[in-house]
C-alpha cells in the first residue's frame, strides 16, 4: 500500500484537507496531544472532528464579519500585483525601487484540483532554486508560495502569505498577513505568537526545501516579517521579527513522536480508522487550559478530564503540583485529611503536608 | 508559593461544586455613582461599536444600537451619545472632588475600551468624537496600575473575593463564575457551566449568530440604505438589528448588575483601600487637569515619559504590597506564607553599650522555612511600625528559622519585645507620596537621555570600576 493509501486508510470515510500553516502550528501549541497529532497528520482538522465524528454542536467557526474583513484586508495589500506590500517594503528601505519582481504563485495555477496545487507546487520550488542560484532574475516578492513540509512522514502542503528577500540576500524569508491592530506594545501577546508561529512552519519548510537540495538549511533564518493593520484603519504596518523561539517549537513538534507514519498507524487498531468515533476518543490526548483558543476539540477534552477529574481542569500549575496525586479528587481527600486516606508515596506525603496547611490558612484567615 | 493557597480555594470549591470566599476583606472600592458600560462589537473590526448598555447600580440600562458600525456616520453618533453621558459623569465626579469609576464584563471588554480609546483620541475631523477618545483613556491608562479603581472588570473583582473549582483563565467569562457563584438546582454544575458558556458575555456576538442572525439583518440594512430606500423600510431594518442585540447587551448589563450584587458582601473593606481611592482621586484630578490645559496624549510615550509611567507602575505594585497585609487577614496569610510576613517569638536577646549607645539585639524563632530575607534588610513590628530592626543573620534551626536582629529605632516610644513574645515583623508601610520627590530626581537624570534613546553611536565601553562599598553605591541611586 503506498502512503497515499496508507493516509486514506488511517482518514476512513473523512475526506482530506490541507490544513496549511495553522494546522500545522496548533500541533505545536499542544505537542503532546497525541490525538491532535493523529488528526493533523491524517489530514483531518479538530473542527471537522468534532463535527463530523463526534457529532458535537458546539464548534466554534470564524464570524463572516471577521472572515470579509480579513479577506478584504489581504485582497487590499495583495492587489494590483501587491503594489502595496511593495510600496510598504520600499517605504521601510527593506527593498529597493528597483528590487521590484513580484510573483504571485496563485496567479500560476489558480484552483484547487491536484494538478493546479503541484503546479504551484513546482513553481514554487523553480523560484527558490533560482534565489539559491543567486540568478539576479530570482524575485523579490513571492505571492501565496506554496511549500511542501513533511509532517510525520506526510507530505503536508502549505501556503505562507508571502516569502521576500533583497537581491543581496541569500534566501528569503516569510510574511504573514494578519488583520489584527498593530497596537506596538499592546498588540494582544497571543495573536501575535500564533503569527510567529505559523510563519514558523514556513520556516521550517523552507529549511526542509533547502536540506532535501543539500544547501544549508540556516540560511533560511529563524525571522519574519509580519504585516498588521492600523487601529481603525486598512492601512497596513510592517514589523520585522526574531522568531527563533516559535521555529525551535515547530521544529520539536515535527521532531517528538510520533515521527512516522507508522507510529500514528500504530494508535489505530488495524481494523479501525480515525472516523471511528471510538477509536479517536480512544487515543490519548492531552487537555490544556488554552485548548479553547486554537482546538475544536477542547470541549470534548475537557468533558474526559472532569470524568478522571484531572488536575490539567485548574491549570498547568495545579497538573504539576498535584502530579503525585494523580487527580482532584485525591487532592481533596488529602487536603482535608480525610480518615482512612493515607499518602501512598513520599511524594504524596509532601503534598498532602502542604495542602492541608494551605487549607487550614485558608479556613482561618477567609472565615475569621 | 502563595500559589498553593489559590490552588487548595480552587480545590475546596470543586469539592463544594460551587464558589467559595478566599478573603477576609473587600478588595475593590465601589463607588456608588459607578458606570457601568457593557460594548458589543463587531467580530473583526477593533473600534467598531454596534450596541452599548450604560447604567448605574440597580438602574435600568441606556440601550444604544446603531445599523452598522461600519458605517463611519453611523459609528460616530453612538460614540457622540456615548460621550455626552462620560462627559456629564466626569463632570459632576470632577465638581465633587471625587474619581469616575467604570464596570465592564471582563477584560476583553477593558480591553476594547483600550483600543476605543486608542483610536478615537486621534479623530482628526470631530473635536466631540477625540473628546471621547481621550475622556476614555483616562480609565485605560489607568488599567496597567496596580490597585487601580477606574476601570474595573467584573470577572477581575469577583476574583479577589470568590475562588471557583476552574483554571483562572475560565473565570473571565462571567457568566460560568456567576454560575460558579450560585448553581442552578436541578442541573449539574458542568452542565450549567456548559449552557452559561454559550452566553455572550464578552465584547462579540457568537460566530454562528453573526452568519445566521446579524449578518443577513445588517446586509438588509445596508442594502436598504444603499438603495435610498424610504425612511419607514430604513427604521424597520434598524429595528431589524437592534431587536437582535438589545437582548444581547441588556443580558451582559445585567450580569455585571449580579456581579456588583455579590462583591457587595458583609464583611470589612481592605484598609488600603483608603489610600487607593486618594491615589485615584488626585490621578483623575491631575489628568483633567491635563485636558484643560490641552496637553497630548500620546499613541506611544517618548523615552522620558516611559520612564516616568514604568517608575509610577513599579511604585504603585510595590505601595499595594507593603500595605496590603495591613490590616487584612488574608492578605496577611499569604504573605506569611511567601516568607514577606515573619511571625515567631522572641528567643533570646541582648543589650550592649556601643560608644554613646545602647545596641538592642533579638534572635527570633519562627516556625516559617521559606523567608525571603537577606542580611541588611529592614523590617518593622507590624503592630507598632515605630520599631525598626536591620537583619544580621538567618540561620536554620532543629524546627524552623532563627533570625537574628538588631533594633534600629523605636526601641524607647514602643519598647524591646521581651523574651517569649509573639511578635511579628514585615516591610514598613508604604510611603505613597515618595514619588513626588522620586520625579523630581528623574527630571533630573532624564536631562540627557541616555544612548539607547539617542541616536547617536553607543559609547566605548569603559572598564567598570568596582565600588569599594557596593551596598552604599546602590543605596546612593535610590
Amino acid at each position: 500500500m503506498n502512503q497515499v493509501a496508507r493516509v486514506a486508510k488511517l482518514r476512513g470515510t473523512q475526506p482530506a484537507q490541507e490544513l496549511g500553516t495553522r494546522g500545522i502550528e496548533r500541533v505545536a501549541r499542544n505537542p503532546d496531544c497525541l490525538r491532535l497529532k493523529a488528526l493533523t497528520i491524517a489530514g483531518v482538522s479538530p473542527a471537522k472532528a468534532a463535527q463530523d465524528i463526534l457529532h458535537r454542536d458546539d464548534v466554534e467557526a470564524q464570524s463572516p464579519f471577521a472572515l470579509v474583513l480579513d479577506q478584504k484586508f489581504d485582497r487590499h495589500v495583495l492587489q494590483n500585483g501587491a503594489a502595496n506590500l511593495f510600496s510598504l517594503y520600499v517605504e521601510k528601505g527593506h527593498l529597493e525601487p528597483a528590487e521590484s519582481k513580484i510573483v504571485s504563485i496563485a496567479d500560476f495555477a489558480p484552483g484547487p484540483s491536484f494538478a493546479q496545487c503541484r503546479r504551484r507546487e513546482s513553481e514554487t520550488r523553480r523560484l527558490l532554486a533560482l534565489k539559491l542560484a543567486r540568478d539576479p532574475a530570482a524575485p523579490n516578492l513571492i505571492i501565496q508560495p506554496r511549500l511542501v513540509l513533511d509532517f510525520g512522514g506526510v507530505p503536508h502542503p502549505i501556503e505562507p502569505d508571502y516569502l521576500v528577500a533583497r537581491d543581496d540576500e541569500p534566501f528569503y524569508r516569510v510574511g504573514v498577513l494578519k488583520s489584527y491592530a498593530d497596537r506596538g506594545g499592546k498588540t494582544d501577546p497571543a495573536d501575535l505568537r500564533a503569527a510567529c508561529r505559523q510563519a514558523a512552519v514556513g520556516v521550517a519548510a523552507l529549511r526542509q526545501f533547502l536540506s532535501a537540495g543539500g544547501a544549508d538549511a540556516m540560511i533560511a533564518a529563524a525571522r519574519c516579517d509580519l504585516i498588521l493593520k492600523v487601529t481603525g484603519f486598512f492601512l497596513p504596518t510592517l514589523q520585522r521579527m526574531a522568531i527563533l523561539g516559535e521555529v525551535d517549537s515547530i521544529e520539536r513538534a515535527l521532531a517528538d513522536a510520533p515521527t512516522s507514519l507508522e507510529e500514528i498507524e500504530a494508535l489505530v487498531p488495524t481494523w479501525g480508522t480515525l472516523s471511528d468515533p471510538a477509536v479517536l476518543v480512544a487515543i490519548p490526548s492531552r487537555y490544556h487550559s488554552n485548548c479553547r483558543e486554537h482546538c475544536a476539540l477542547w470541549t470534548h477534552c475537557r468533558e474526559q478530564a472532569l470524568a478522571v477529574s484531572s488536575p490539567a481542569l485548574l491549570g498547568e500549575h495545579a497538573s504539576e503540583y498535584l502530579a503525585p496525586a494523580g487527580s482532584i479528587i485525591r487532592a481533596i481527600e488529602l487536603m482535608k485529611n480525610a480518615p482512612g486516606i493515607s499518602p501512598r508515596t513520599e511524594a504524596e506525603a509532601i503534598v498532602q503536608a502542604e495542602l492541608a496547611r494551605a487549607y487550614r490558612t485558608l479556613s482561618e484567615a477567609s472565615n475569621g | 508559593m502563595a500559589d498553593v493557597l489559590d490552588l487548595v480555594a480552587r480545590l475546596a470549591a470543586f469539592d463544594q461544586q460551587r464558589a467559595i470566599r478566599h478573603a477576609s476583606h473587600r478588595q475593590v472600592a465601589i463607588q456608588p455613582h459607578t458606570l457601568i458600560m457593557c460594548p458589543l462589537a463587531m467580530a473583526g473590526e477593533d473600534t467598531a461599536v454596534h450596541a452599548i448598555a450604560i447604567g448605574g447600580i440597580n438602574q435600568p440600562p441606556e440601550i444604544c444600537v446603531i445599523g452598522d458600525p461600519r458605517q463611519r456616520d453611523e459609528q460616530y453618533a453612538l460614540i457622540a451619545w456615548l460621550g455626552e453621558r462620560i462627559e456629564r459623569y466626569f463632570g459632576a465626579c470632577r465638581a465633587r472632588g471625587d474619581f469616575p469609576q467604570f464596570w465592564v464584563s471582563s477584560s476583553a471588554a477593558a480591553g476594547h475600551l483600550d483600543i476605543l480609546a486608542d483610536r478615537l483620541r486621534f479623530t482628526r475631523d470631530n473635536p466631540p468624537i477625540k473628546r471621547v477618545g481621550e475622556l476614555l483613556t483616562y480609565a485605560t491608562e489607568r488599567m496597567p496600575y496596580a490597585g487601580q479603581q477606574a476601570l474595573m472588570t467584573a470577572t477581575g473583582a469577583l476574583s479577589t473575593l470568590f475562588a471557583t473549582g476552574q483554571h483562572q483563565g475560565d473565570d473571565e467569562h462571567l457568566g460560568v463564575f456567576l454560575t460558579w457563584l450560585a448553581p442552578p438546582p436541578g442541573l449539574s454544575l458542568q452542565n450549567a457551566i456548559v449552557q452559561a458558556e454559550r452566553e455572550v458575555m464578552g465584547v462579540k456576538t457568537d460566530p454562528e449568530f453573526d452568519r445566521l442572525t446579524l449578518q443577513p439583518l445588517v446586509s438588509a440594512y445596508d442594502a436598504a440604505k444603499k438603495s435610498g430606500a424610504s425612511p419607514q423600510e430604513l427604521q424597520f431594518r434598524y429595528q431589524q438589528v437592534a431587536s437582535v442585540l438589545t437582548p444581547i447587551v441588556t443580558r451582559i448589563y445585567d450580569a455585571v448588575q449580579q456581579a456588583l450584587r455579590w462583591l457587595d458582601q458583609p464583611i470589612p473593606e481592605a484598609p488600603v483601600l483608603g489610600e487607593l481611592r486618594r491615589q485615584e482621586a488626585s490621578a483623575f484630578a491631575s489628568f483633567m487637569l491635563g485636558r484643560d490645559a490641552g496637553a497630548a496624549l500620546p499613541y506611544r510615550d517618548g523615552p522620558k515619559a516611559a520612564a516616568f509611567k514604568m517608575v509610577e507602575r513599579e511604585h504603585a505594585l510595590q505601595s499595594l504590597a507593603a500595605d496590603q497585609s495591613y490590616g487584612d487577614r488574608m492578605a496577611a496569610a499569604r504573605s506569611r506564607w511567601t516568607g514577606h510576613l515573619i511571625s515567631g517569638s522572641v528567643v533570646g536577646g541582648t543589650s550592649v553599650r556601643e560608644g554613646k549607645k545602647t545596641v538592642h539585639r533579638l534572635v527570633i524563632a519562627s516556625e516559617q522555612v521559606n523567608l525571603h530575607l537577606r542580611p541588611r534588610d529592614q523590617l518593622v513590628l507590624t503592630r507598632d511600625p515605630r520599631l525598626q530592626v536591620v537583619v544580621e543573620d538567618v540561620r536554620i534551626a532543629s524546627e524552623g528559622t532563627h533570625l537574628h536582629v538588631r533594633i534600629k529605632k523605636g526601641h524607647q516610644a514602643v519598647g524591646v519585645p521581651l523574651t517569649g513574645a509573639q511578635v511579628e515583623l514585615g516591610a514598613d508601610r508604604a510611603n505613597w507620596d515618595m514619588l513626588i520627590r522620586k520625579r523630581g530626581r528623574m527630571a533630573a537624570r532624564l536631562t540627557t537621555l541616555p544612548w539607547t534613546h539617542t541616536d547617536g553611536p553607543a559609547p566605548a565601553m569603559q572598564p567598570l570600576a568596582v565600588p569599594t562599598d557596593l551596598q552604599a553605591a546602590i543605596e546612593a541611586l535610590r
